[in-house]
């Protein structure tokens, strides 16, 4: 939505004129702008081929047929000026024009049409690259539509604004720059200042749509890759989420606090690895929704892998309470609305490891709800199968990142009830670099 | 019921040129009444009123608006900068902008109606 309200302050930038009756049609070849050192001074150029222009009734119709309105660009923080053979033009502009904070930008064989109903950009590529963070799209078209009718406050007095707010109740990104073209190519690179982490992100994006209470998306494929190890890919990605009705800025943790809180996520397959950890995700989800504070989460199949084995997950259901502040994205504040309540079943857990016997446990049944624990499994040992029941607490401790499950009951096969016995058993079987056992309580480092 | 019939005869050559104007052609009718402004589209998957409409005249007259269904952005460029006499003819050219694509019809015949 940034980008609506940059290519429009890029091209043209009216907001000192009073009266901001605006619009623009226009066929570019090439834009390149790179902002001078200092904020002054020489900024790139503009070629192309023609320019439908009304401003406030000055009306500048351009073929542009032996380039002679070829530009340089000129810029000063008040004032973008375009130098030609013929002569100069030029606009003021805002002391906090949106254009100050463009650093580098580049638009190949594009098409711009903006008025009062309006933003229609389609290209070939477009860049904007700042120190931090760059956006690069691809054969592209940007649409944005003002939904307000003529008994709607008046436009502000900065068309820029107005197109953003636009965008902010009805946009749609998608492929359409060219016939059968099926997707835009979306590349995104962000380094946070405060942290450090690096993250890439490259989607195939087949539409995205923002409207007036919803964000959808269908990606044909996306990959992130976060510091240079952990990657995540997933195929034909189609998702759909609330939004504020009342958005009128890019507030990233607004949106993701919507969005995370009514979310619909239909099948897909994905992988996650992490070059660091040596580890390896694939999953096969049927579905991921998130409505009026509980998380559904079916897995058909999932597979985990590490240097010395392989888990492999079959029909996996998850439910549990989301509270509204929690990040979905944040393992600790899951775990911590999981604890309160928690419905999960698995068909299968499978562990394969070279060298050694398989080993699986069928049919858990985990139960939490206000840190008090009930699960059920069957497991096969010494080739006799043996159904479980165990009863016990769950804490988070969020200091130590760990999970503390106490064990204060334990059902065994032919009647045994005990509890030594079992975590006698669950030390030959689970303990690991991040579970341990103590007595009777297993500690998982997160 | 005859006079009904004559009465209703007579008036519907002028009914068909009330309005700003009155466009046809590839595939669309669109109708432009005044005071108040307000634009009807049908044809080519369009059946609507049109809103946001706003007329604004240079070189050519030039009608904008907006529909939901289908979302579009619409130009209607008539090429008559003089608001010329009702029943007069012009050609006119329709730029539809969707989130699919923009497109241009041209050929467009325009009849100036009495408004």
């Amino acid at each position: 939505m940034k980008l609506s309200a940059i290519i429009f302050c890029l091209l043209f930038s009216f907001a000192a004129l009073s009266e901001t009756k605006l619009s623009v049609d226009l066929a570019i070849d090439k834009l390149q702008y790179q902002k001078p050192p200092k904020g002054v001074g020489k900024a790139g150029s503009l070629i192309f081929k023609s320019a439908n222009v009304n401003n406030n009734g000055i009306v500048l119709n351009v073929n542009n047929v032996n380039k002679i309105f070829d530009s340089q660009i000129f810029v000063r923080p008040t004032f973008l000026g375009f130098t030609t053979q013929f002569g100069d033009y030029g606009f003021s502009l805002e002391p906090n024009s949106v254009i100050n904070s463009v650093n580098q930008t580049e638009l190949l064989n594009s098409k711009l049409i903006l008025d009062d109903n309006q933003l229609n950009v389609s290209g070939e590529f477009l860049s904007f690259i700042n120190i931090d963070s760059s956006i690069k799209l691809r054969t592209f078209r940007l649409y944005c539509q003002n939904l307000s009718d003529q008994n709607s406050p008046l436009p502000s007095d900065s068309p820029a604004n107005d197109m953003v707010s636009n965008c902010f109740r009805f946009l749609t990104l998608n492929g359409n720059y060219a016939p059968n073209n099926e997707a835009a190519i979306l590349e995104f690179e962000n380094k946070d200042k405060d942290t450090g982490d690096k993250l890439f992100l490259n989607a195939e994006v087949r539409s995205f749509d923002v409207r007036k209470n919803q964000v959808s998306a269908n990606f044909k494929a996306a990959r992130s890759v976060s510091n240079d190890s952990y990657f995540i890919s997933a195929d034909n990605l189609n998702l759909s989420c609330a939004k504020d009705e009342d958005l009128k800025e890019m507030d990233l943790n607004k949106i993701k606090k919507a969005c995370l809180n009514e979310l619909k996520i239909a099948p897909l397959k994905a992988s996650i690895v992490d070059k660091a950890a040596k580890t390896n995700f694939n999953l096969d989800i049927k579905d991921l929704t998130v409505l009026d504070k509980i998380a559904y989460f079916t897995l058909n199949s999932g597979s985990f892998s590490d240097t010395v084995s392989t888990t492999t997950i079959s029909n996996l259901m998850l439910n549990f309470q989301k509270e509204t502040e929690t990040d979905l994205l944040d393992l600790i504040q899951v775990l911590k609305d999981c604890i309160s309540y928690t419905r999960l079943s698995i068909a299968e857990i499978k562990n394969t490891k070279p060298d050694e016997k398989d080993s699986a446990v069928k049919n858990i049944l985990v139960n939490s709800s206000n840190g008090a624990l009930l699960v059920h499994a069957e497991a096969k040992y010494l080739g006799i199968k043996a159904k479980v029941t165990i009863t016990g607490r769950i804490a988070l401790d969020e200091a130590q990142r760990q999970l503390n499950i106490t064990v204060t009951d334990a059902r065994l096969p032919m009647g045994i009830n005990s509890v030594k016995l079992l975590m006698y058993f669950l030390k030959k079987t689970i303990v690991s670099k991040n579970i341990s056992i103590n007595s009777n309580i297993i500690t998982v480092s997160l | 019921m005859k006079k009904t019939l004559l009465a209703f005869t007579l008036l519907l050559p002028a009914l068909s040129i009330a309005g700003v104007y009155n466009c046809s052609g590839s595939g669309f009718i669109i109708d432009i009444a005044g005071m108040p402004l307000e634009m009807k589209i049908v044809g080519n998957g369009f059946n609507t009123m049109v809103t946001n409409v706003r007329a604004t005249s240079n070189f050519d007259t030039i009608i904008t608006g907006s529909t939901l269904n289908p979302p579009s952005s619409l130009k209607v460029t008539i090429k008559d900068s003089s608001f010329g006499n009702p029943g007069d003819s012009f050609k006119g050219n329709l730029q539809v902008s969707t989130p699919e694509e923009v497109k241009e019809y041209r050929g467009l015949n325009c009849i100036r109606g009495n408004d």
